[in-house]
């Protein structure tokens, strides 16, 4: 009897411990800056897992300055500048049998409190070709001042926040958002600078803010399925709406109805005008008219 | 005393003027093989961490200093600073120890420090590359943490896979026990057959499955019904591998209870009882299998051993249970008993040949003549 006894409490002991006596966290920094001297051009490739992403300008002198917190032994992280290319890539991923990244879940139900933590600043005076892709994560993406020519950007299971807070000073030649399973908001996209915009959005949210100095028209193509989008358009802009739906609904407070699709009653009249080709399926498209 | 004092002044002015000790000759030590091991461990644990790779042969252990007006290639060191005054062509790697930037250094690329800073003194020098410090562990902690863990997380697996088993089990014993019953007599009449059977059947599944897809893809119309199809037969064959296992379990479990003379019970609590002890029999050995994932060989060897039994369990079990279409037909697999007949009597009509005998209809007695 005192054996089992004892053998029931060696299990109990094994079995119940909490994950934290057992996972002491092995916590590395990664600190990089490189000088900005004469390059021109960047392409930033990162692919970032699991854990708190923020990105914004660096100071002037500065091409890159990165800032990486993570749990050297659940995950492999790098960061490699390529100068023949000019580009940086950075990111977490899973070495085989070190953990899994829903160990870090963050923001999306209670997750870790001790997330990865990657802080990256870049070079406003360098044009930037960004692609950024992100798993598990809560970013803060502020893009404000940075001259950016392209833009990808993937979530996949993330709570993310985008923003051009003030005018992107070239043209963006290229902006698609795909916001996967995520929650996606993007803010003051009139600072962005682009003529084409791409989203997609399968089972998250997306909200897609037009506010900002608009400079020029704008197209957005738009592909969801079993998500929601929100587009806050400023009054002023004239929307006209091409949708394609399947088992959807489509909020068209202030719009009416012509054959093309549906259309603000000033949209010929207006400054900036914004052009939604939509596909929809199952999935609910909402414009929210907002002031500037 | 002449020679004293200038040997002292030399040696005064050797070690307070920067021009004169800085030497870019680094002391002559070797790392020790323990020493190049650790230094192993390290640079594989960071990965691409470091950004930039490193030699191990090209590292010097202790501190090193690169004079004014001197150049050197590529430097690393352990264990020590590395002081720039001159002109480092390549990277400049201290290895828990600190780069130092002196006024007019220069590293043409990369300044990286593990587990130390990169550091300007003075007016400092000039970085052309990326400034790099990877502070924290630099090494990963040792294995002993992770294999508690993963006996944990080894024996939680276990435990839910029966719970899951067990449940399913008890739905089983509840709503089609007769299913149950069926597989596990038609195991316990045949098992060598039901062995053989079951492994054709594992052998036929994917061209089974391949031969419906091709057969459906040749109707055209067929073709919508592929997915399903596929679904549908992956499905069944889960289903009749999951049937298969319960019944041998319950075989097992049956066979020990009857041993022991369970008696006093309901039907239907001793064959709950019967399930849940054949599948602790089972398991036991995936549990001693998932308590050694730690121990190398011998937990390789357990876990093939209990893999193993399974899979003969479930090959016997689902040939059980296609022998019985999922427990709906009863088959015996035993040899029909034979009793020797006379030739005479070898095609004989249900009535012999040799006619009935003829019985005498009872009749009412008659009645006697009333008067």
């Amino acid at each position: 009897m005192r054996r089992i006894g004892i053998v029931a409490a060696g299990v109990t002991l094994l079995l119940g411990s909490s994950p934290s006596s057992l996972t002491a966290q092995s916590w590395r920094t990664i600190s990089a800056q490189r000088s900005r001297r004469a390059i021109d051009s960047l392409r930033v490739r990162l692919d970032f897992s699991a854990g708190v992403l923020r990105l914004g300008t660096a100071a002037p002198s500065t091409l890159y300055d990165l800032k990486f917190r993570y749990d050297a032994e659940k995950f492999s992280a790098g960061a490699h500048y390529d100068s023949a290319s000019r580009t940086l890539e950075l990111g977490t991923s899973n070495p085989p049998g070190r953990g899994r990244t829903r160990s870090y879940s963050v923001g999306l139900g209670g997750g870790s409190q001790h997330p990865n933590d990657l802080t990256l600043a870049l070079s406003r005076f360098t044009v930037l070709d960004l692609s950024l892709d992100v798993g598990a994560t809560k970013s803060t993406v502020d893009l404000g001042g940075l001259t950016i020519r392209r833009l990808h950007f993937r979530a996949r299971a993330s709570e993310a926040s985008l923003s051009f807070s003030s005018p992107n000073p070239t043209e963006l030649e290229e902006l698609d958002i795909d916001a996967g399973a995520a929650s996606v908001s993007v803010s003051q996209l009139g600072n962005a600078h682009a003529r084409h915009l791409r989203a997609r959005a399968a089972l998250g949210g997306l909200e897609l803010g037009f506010g900002g100095g608009w400079t020029n028209d704008i197209d957005l193509r738009l592909t969801e399925a079993l998500g929601s989008v929100t587009l806050h358009v400023p009054r002023d802009v004239g929307v006209k709406v091409r949708l394609d739906k399947l088992a959807a609904s489509f909020d068209h407070a202030g719009m009416v109805s012509t054959a093309d699709g549906w259309i603000t009653p000033a949209f010929e009249r207006a400054t900036h005008k914004l052009v939604v080709d939509a596909d929809v399926t199952i999935s609910g498209l909402t414009i929210d008219w907002i002031e500037r | 005393m002449t020679r004293t004092v200038r040997t002292v002044v030399l040696f005064a002015a050797a070690a307070v003027l920067p021009g004169s000790r800085l030497t870019a000759q680094p002391r002559p030590r070797l790392l020790s093989t323990a020493e190049r091991d650790s230094l192993q461990r390290t640079l594989q644990s960071l990965g691409s961490s470091l950004g930039a790779p490193i030699d191990i042969d090209s590292v010097t252990a202790g501190s090193m200093t690169v004079a004014a007006g001197e150049s050197s290639p590529g430097l690393v060191v352990r264990g020590g600073n590395l002081d720039v005054f001159g002109t480092v062509t390549g990277n400049a790697i201290a290895i828990r120890g600190d780069v130092v930037l002196h006024p007019g250094g220069v590293v043409r690329g990369d300044a990286v420090s593990l587990g130390g800073v990169v550091r300007s003194e003075g007016a400092g020098g000039t970085v052309a590359g990326e400034t790099r410090i990877i502070g924290g562990v630099l090494a990963v902690p040792p294995r002993a943490v992770s294999a508690i863990r993963r006996t944990r997380s080894s024996v939680l697996l276990v435990i839910g896979q029966f719970c899951i088993l067990a449940t399913i089990g008890f739905g089983v014993v509840l709503f089609a026990p007769g299913n149950l019953k069926v597989v596990a007599e038609t195991i316990r009449d045949g098992s060598t057959r039901a062995f053989l059977v079951g492994l054709v059947g594992q052998l036929a599944f994917l061209p089974l499955l391949i031969l419906g897809i091709v057969a459906l893809a040749i109707t055209l119309i067929g073709i919508l019904l592929i997915p399903f199809a596929v679904i549908a037969f992956v499905m069944g064959g889960i289903g009749v591998m999951v049937l298969a296992f319960l019944a041998v379990a319950y075989v097992a479990g049956e066979g020990w209870l009857r041993h022991r003379g369970a008696q006093g019970i309901t039907e239907r609590a001793f064959e709950l009882r019967a399930l849940v002890v054949g599948l602790a029999a089972v398991f036991l050995l995936w549990m001693v299998a998932s308590a050694l994932v730690w121990a190398g060989w011998l937990g390789f060897a357990v876990r093939g051993l209990a893999m193993m039994v399974t899979w003969v369990a479930v090959t016997t079990g689902a040939g059980a249970t296609l022998i019985s279409r999922g427990g709906t037909r009863r088959v015996s697999l035993l040899p029909a008993p034979t009793t020797a007949l006379p030739d005479d009597y070898s095609w004989q009509t249900p009535t012999p040949v040799s006619g009935v005998s003829a019985a005498r209809r009872p009749t009412p007695a008659p009645r006697a003549p009333e008067l």
